[in-house]
């Protein structure tokens, strides 16, 4: 019962992940027109970034496939807009990645900068916003009491502020994303459209994120939290387990934490062994994200018979 | 009974009368050709009570009665609501059936049905659930589950009818609050059903539903 969820959540971690870093990705972008600084910040919206968008929310909508019984049935998978928040979600993602890969196309075809770029970015972050939301509605039924609380979508929004910002920053270090400038970490061009406070700024949410995440394990999980729900069972496994996993989640995320107090301590600047504790911290927060849901669907004990 | 001016079949349960033989099960699995682990229509074995002490005497205070359920058909199908392909429909005489040639097996809606109604069939990878055996009833005819029973604890008609030849509730132990979904299912209650509500009872034979 417990491991038939694993495509699901492989889906929203991964659906998670591409939303947070497209938004680490346009804050740049957003900040540099506000302060005057032309499109300096777009270098981050650019056709590798985007397809690396483009291929976790491919990776993650090709997941769900193997949670589905028919999957060439998945044609019809919209057609209760409706009433259904899971054919709403599918369209979300759907309009998230086109629009995503459309700034990528953009950048691909060297457009001209075009008047509604600023639009369009704002749009793709709030489609993306709009897509987690549907995402967490998804499991916010009257039927299982352990969903119906303010701990999905709150969960769900830090998985993506924790993962999204840590994929972006690592990717953009490890794939100089300004190569179709000839950039390089050490080229001028980076220090120019911010590179540095880029980096930080997003390392810093994430970690800000994390804490947070840790407090709200505390106060909202089913079943232990102080405030949340207190009847809930993980299904097939004593309901202390819930303890032991949400320890072992604690323990990834604050070591995830300390790596990255320990890369910002070292101001981020280049070198392989900040990328070795960015690195680190990525994956033990993505094995943080991947216990604590692999929790969540676990508690999926429905009301009656 | 479509041409009849049916708006809502539905079920009625005597659960004082049953006797837990399970017939109505077996005639359900039989007819419908259920695969292993997919019964549409299930008996709950429910039992609670505990010793009382009655003027410093022990004496037992146990109980046991019989559920059985199948898809209530419900005036708000969640499961309905839920499904992202439209594959679950409700006619005009309230039947609600899954379309097998639609439905993509993504089981979101055996999270939202509070009955367990919905179940997942591994050799189709699709839902599927009661349909009434609704070429029985246009027949003129019971579902298999109500001509099966030997006690007569089962019935099925108009809901609004069956509210008038009997008394009776939607919601006994283990059942959850009608208001979700508005069953269309009238349960005559067994006497000792009240004391289920007074925390002891539990449904005994979850390994074999």
């Amino acid at each position: 019962m417990l491991t038939k969820e694993w495509p699901l959540v492989g889906y929203t971690l991964l659906g998670q992940t591409a939303v947070g870093a497209f938004w680490a990705l346009a804050v740049p972008f957003v900040f540099s027109r506000k302060s005057g600084g032309g499109g300096g910040g777009s270098l981050y919206l650019n056709v590798r970034t985007m397809g690396g968008i483009a291929v976790l929310v491919g990776f993650a909508a090709a997941l769900s496939f193997f949670h589905l019984g028919s999957p060439f049935r998945a044609v019809h998978a919209m057609k209760n807009l409706r009433t259904s928040w899971l054919s709403r979600e599918i369209l979300l993602e759907l309009v998230f990645l086109f629009l995503a890969a459309l700034i990528g196309f953009l950048e691909l075809i060297k457009a001209k900068r075009p008047a509604f770029l600023g639009g369009l970015v704002i749009l793709t972050a709030l489609s993306g916003l709009a897509f987690l939301y549907s995402m967490a509605k998804i499991y916010m039924l009257d039927t299982v009491p352990a969903w119906q609380n303010l701990n999905t979508p709150l969960s769900f929004f830090l998985s993506a502020v924790i993962l999204g910002p840590l994929t972006a920053v690592y990717a953009v270090r490890r794939i100089p994303v300004g190569l179709a400038l000839g950039g390089r970490l050490d080229n001028p061009a980076y220090v120019f459209h911010g590179f540095a406070s880029f980096q930080s700024s997003a390392v810093v949410v994430a970690l800000a994120a994390a804490v947070v995440a840790m407090l709200v394990m505390f106060v909202l999980t089913p079943g232990v939290g102080l405030l949340g729900v207190k009847k809930a069972t993980l299904l097939e496994l004593p309901a202390s387990n819930i303890r032991l996993f949400l320890m072992i989640k604690l323990a990834l995320l604050a070591a995830a934490a300390a790596l990255l107090i320990m890369a910002l301590s070292r101001g981020l600047a280049g070198g392989s062994t900040v990328d070795g504790l960015l690195l680190w911290a990525l994956l033990s927060a993505a094995a943080a994200e991947t216990v604590g849901r692999f929790l969540f669907y676990g508690l999926c004990s429905r009301i009656g018979v | 009974m479509e041409e009849a001016g049916v708006k809502q079949l539905a079920f009625y349960f005597d659960s004082g009368s049953c006797s837990g033989c399970k017939a109505c099960q077996a005639a359900c699995k039989d007819r419908n050709d259920l695969p292993l682990n997919v019964l549409w229509r299930r008996v709950y074995e429910v039992a609670g009570g505990d010793w009382r002490n009655e003027g410093g005497i022990w004496v037992p205070g146990v109980f046991a009665y019989n559920m059985s359920l199948a898809c209530n058909h419900c005036e708000k199908p969640l499961c309905l609501n839920s499904c992202p392909t439209g594959a679950i429909a409700k006619r005009p005489d309230g039947i609600v059936l899954i379309d097998a040639a639609t439905c993509m097996g993504c089981r979101y809606c055996e999270w939202n049905c509070p009955y367990g109604s919905p179940q997942y069939d591994e050799s189709l990878g699709i839902m599927t659930k009661c349909n009434f055996c609704f070429d029985l009833v246009e027949k003129g005819e019971p579902p298999a589950c109500v001509s099966a029973c030997p006690m007569r604890a089962l019935d099925f008609g108009e809901f609004s009818e069956l509210k008038k030849k009997y008394e009776g509730t939607g919601r006994v132990f283990p059942l959850p609050e009608t208001r979700l979904t508005e069953p269309s299912l009238l349960i005559k209650p067994h006497k000792d059903a009240g004391l289920a509500e007074l925390g002891t009872a539990e449904v005994g034979n979850w390994e074999e539903i």
